[in-house]
């Protein structure tokens, strides 16, 4: 199981962020998510990074999806907050930010 | 308390003194109550100031939890008057720790309000009134150093205490037609910021979940597709219009969005980062049904929506001022309106679409902001109370009483 990334039917919600949050420590904020919503808003620029286990960051900008990226190639925009974070555990089989996205940009995938 | 901080602050301009105040418990018990406790709240400090506030449910994961809104209480010469904070401005002032702070008094230099975690105060920045809205942004980001601040500007008309400025939203305007940007200028206060980064606690957040999804997906089914900007406004319906849109995007936790992103000069459908003209985000549908009724065309009316909020001024008042004919509006004349401080009053002809004219009956209105639900798509979605309070109370561990 894995999560798979429309980026741009991303609405920038946010509520991938809180829900990841509220999983894992029960409270709701986006400080200590997995995935994070990265918005340039002055340009109109935003997507997501996702944090996984073993295989670096995921990082869904507009221009499409980029997997596997090393932490230290993490330079793009809102990439320096989730080196800090736990990684993705998809909710041990039942991804919640895949549940709550209104608009199926996070979807879950075998 | 669950789902709030249970604190508020109160920061005097005049002397600079903060004082911190605890809530009541029974704070989240009802809508009506937030309000009172706010009013009750600036009369205690003096009266002569505003509250910028969260509501019951910002931040959770009820559909459009985004809202905070300012409260201005009543006094000798105004009525009670509200504005909504949207975007991501609601959660963002919640997570800074206090559920609203109160201003009052008046500053005796140059400055702006910082928020954040559990800390406000009052920065000199003696540079920052010749700033217009959006530079005010920029700057306060880059001094504090971090670009996801949330700045409410009052701009260059607010700064001049005209009744027809309005607030400027980090760079949007829509808000704000109840004169809180001319509030702002009376107080020598040329911005308020914050910045969440706390967290809130829920009694049973699995059934706070659980019903949010279940309540989230009947309301998606009931609304259809959604058309961003376009689903709200007959005009950005138009063609032309639709030239311009480079994505929809939403406030928090709405899977509705009314805001569609403009560009003027950049092809609108290049999605690079390399493309970053700062185009305008626009939601202000009364504006742009106003605007369209002029003849204005698409680009005229996102570039005069834009040099608006720039000036932070209301955009119905200013394109009121301007001649119009069959070619449209003279961009040359409208910037002249906007440099000469133009009309002295706000716009009073008839609108429709903002967010206070959302319900046929305002006390919903209030309602909403109290939770801090978004009154515009809670309309749209059917403000049904027993929902709500459904999807409320796992998370709150006790009853609200919505009236």
């Amino acid at each position: 199981m894995r999560l798979h990334f429309e980026p741009l039917a991303c609405l920038a919600c946010g509520l991938c962020e809180t829900v990841c949050s509220l999983q894992r420590d029960g409270v709701l904020t986006p400080m200590s998510s997995s995935v994070i919503l990265h918005s340039e808003d002055k340009a109109d620029y935003f997507g997501l990074v996702l944090k996984r286990a073993s295989k670096g960051l995921v990082f869904v900008r507009p221009e499409g999806v980029t997997s596997d990226q090393p932490a230290s190639d993490a330079s793009g925009p809102g990439a320096k907050p989730i080196l800090l974070r736990e990684p993705c555990n998809l909710c041990d089989g039942d991804p919640k930010c895949a549940k709550i996205c209104p608009t199926g940009c996070i979807a879950v995938e075998d | 308390m669950h789902l709030v901080n249970g604190r508020y602050a109160t920061l005097d301009l005049s002397s600079g003194e903060v004082q911190e105040h605890e809530l009541q418990d029974d704070y989240t018990r009802s809508s009506f109550g937030v309000m009172a406790t706010i009013d009750a709240a600036v009369a205690s400090a003096g009266g002569a100031g505003f509250a910028l506030a969260s509501g019951i449910l910002t931040g959770s994961l009820v559909p459009a939890s985004c809202a905070g809104f300012i409260r201005i209480p009543h006094s000798e010469s105004n009525p009670t008057r509200m504005c909504p904070l949207t975007g991501f401005m609601g959660v963002e002032l919640k997570l800074t720790g206090f559920d609203f702070v109160v201003i009052t008094g008046k500053a005796s230099g140059d400055g702006y309000v910082w928020i954040r975690d559990g800390i406000i105060e009052f920065v000199a920045s003696p540079e920052i009134h010749k700033c217009d809205s959006w530079e005010r942004t920029d700057k306060i980001r880059s001094d504090q150093g971090d670009r996801k601040i949330q700045v409410v500007a009052g701009g260059p008309w607010g700064d001049h205490g005209l009744a027809a400025s309005q607030l400027t939203m980090n760079y949007w305007g829509g808000e704000d037609r109840v004169g809180a940007a001319a509030e702002l200028g009376r107080m020598g206060l040329s911005a308020v910021a914050f910045r969440g980064m706390g967290e809130l606690e829920l009694l049973d957040p699995e059934e706070h979940l659980a019903r949010s999804l279940a309540l989230m997906r009947s309301q998606i089914a009931l609304l259809g597709p959604n058309d961003g900007l376009a689903s709200f406004s007959e005009a950005a319906g138009r063609d032309d219009f639709r030239g311009l849109l480079h994505r929809n995007i939403s406030c928090y936790a709405c899977p509705f969005p009314c805001r569609s992103y403009y560009k003027l000069y950049e092809d609108a459908k290049v999605m690079t980062f390399d493309n970053k003209e700062p185009g305008y985000l626009v939601y202000d549908v009364p504006s742009v049904e106003r605007m369209a009724s002029l003849r204005m065309d698409a680009r005229e009316i996102v570039e005069a929506l834009k040099r608006c909020a720039r000036y932070g001024a209301e955009p119905m008042a200013v394109v009121s001022a301007l001649p119009a004919d069959e070619t449209g509006v003279d961009m040359t004349e409208l910037d002249a309106v906007l440099i000469s401080n133009g009309p002295a009053e706000p716009w009073s002809g008839s609108s429709s679409g903002g967010f206070s004219e959302s319900f046929d009956d305002s006390s919903d209105y209030e309602t909403c902001l109290a939770l801090g639900l978004c009154p515009r798509y809670w309309a749209r979605a059917g403000f049904n109370r027993d929902s709500v309070c459904s999807v409320a109370e796992p998370a709150l561990g006790m009853k609200l009483d919505m009236g």
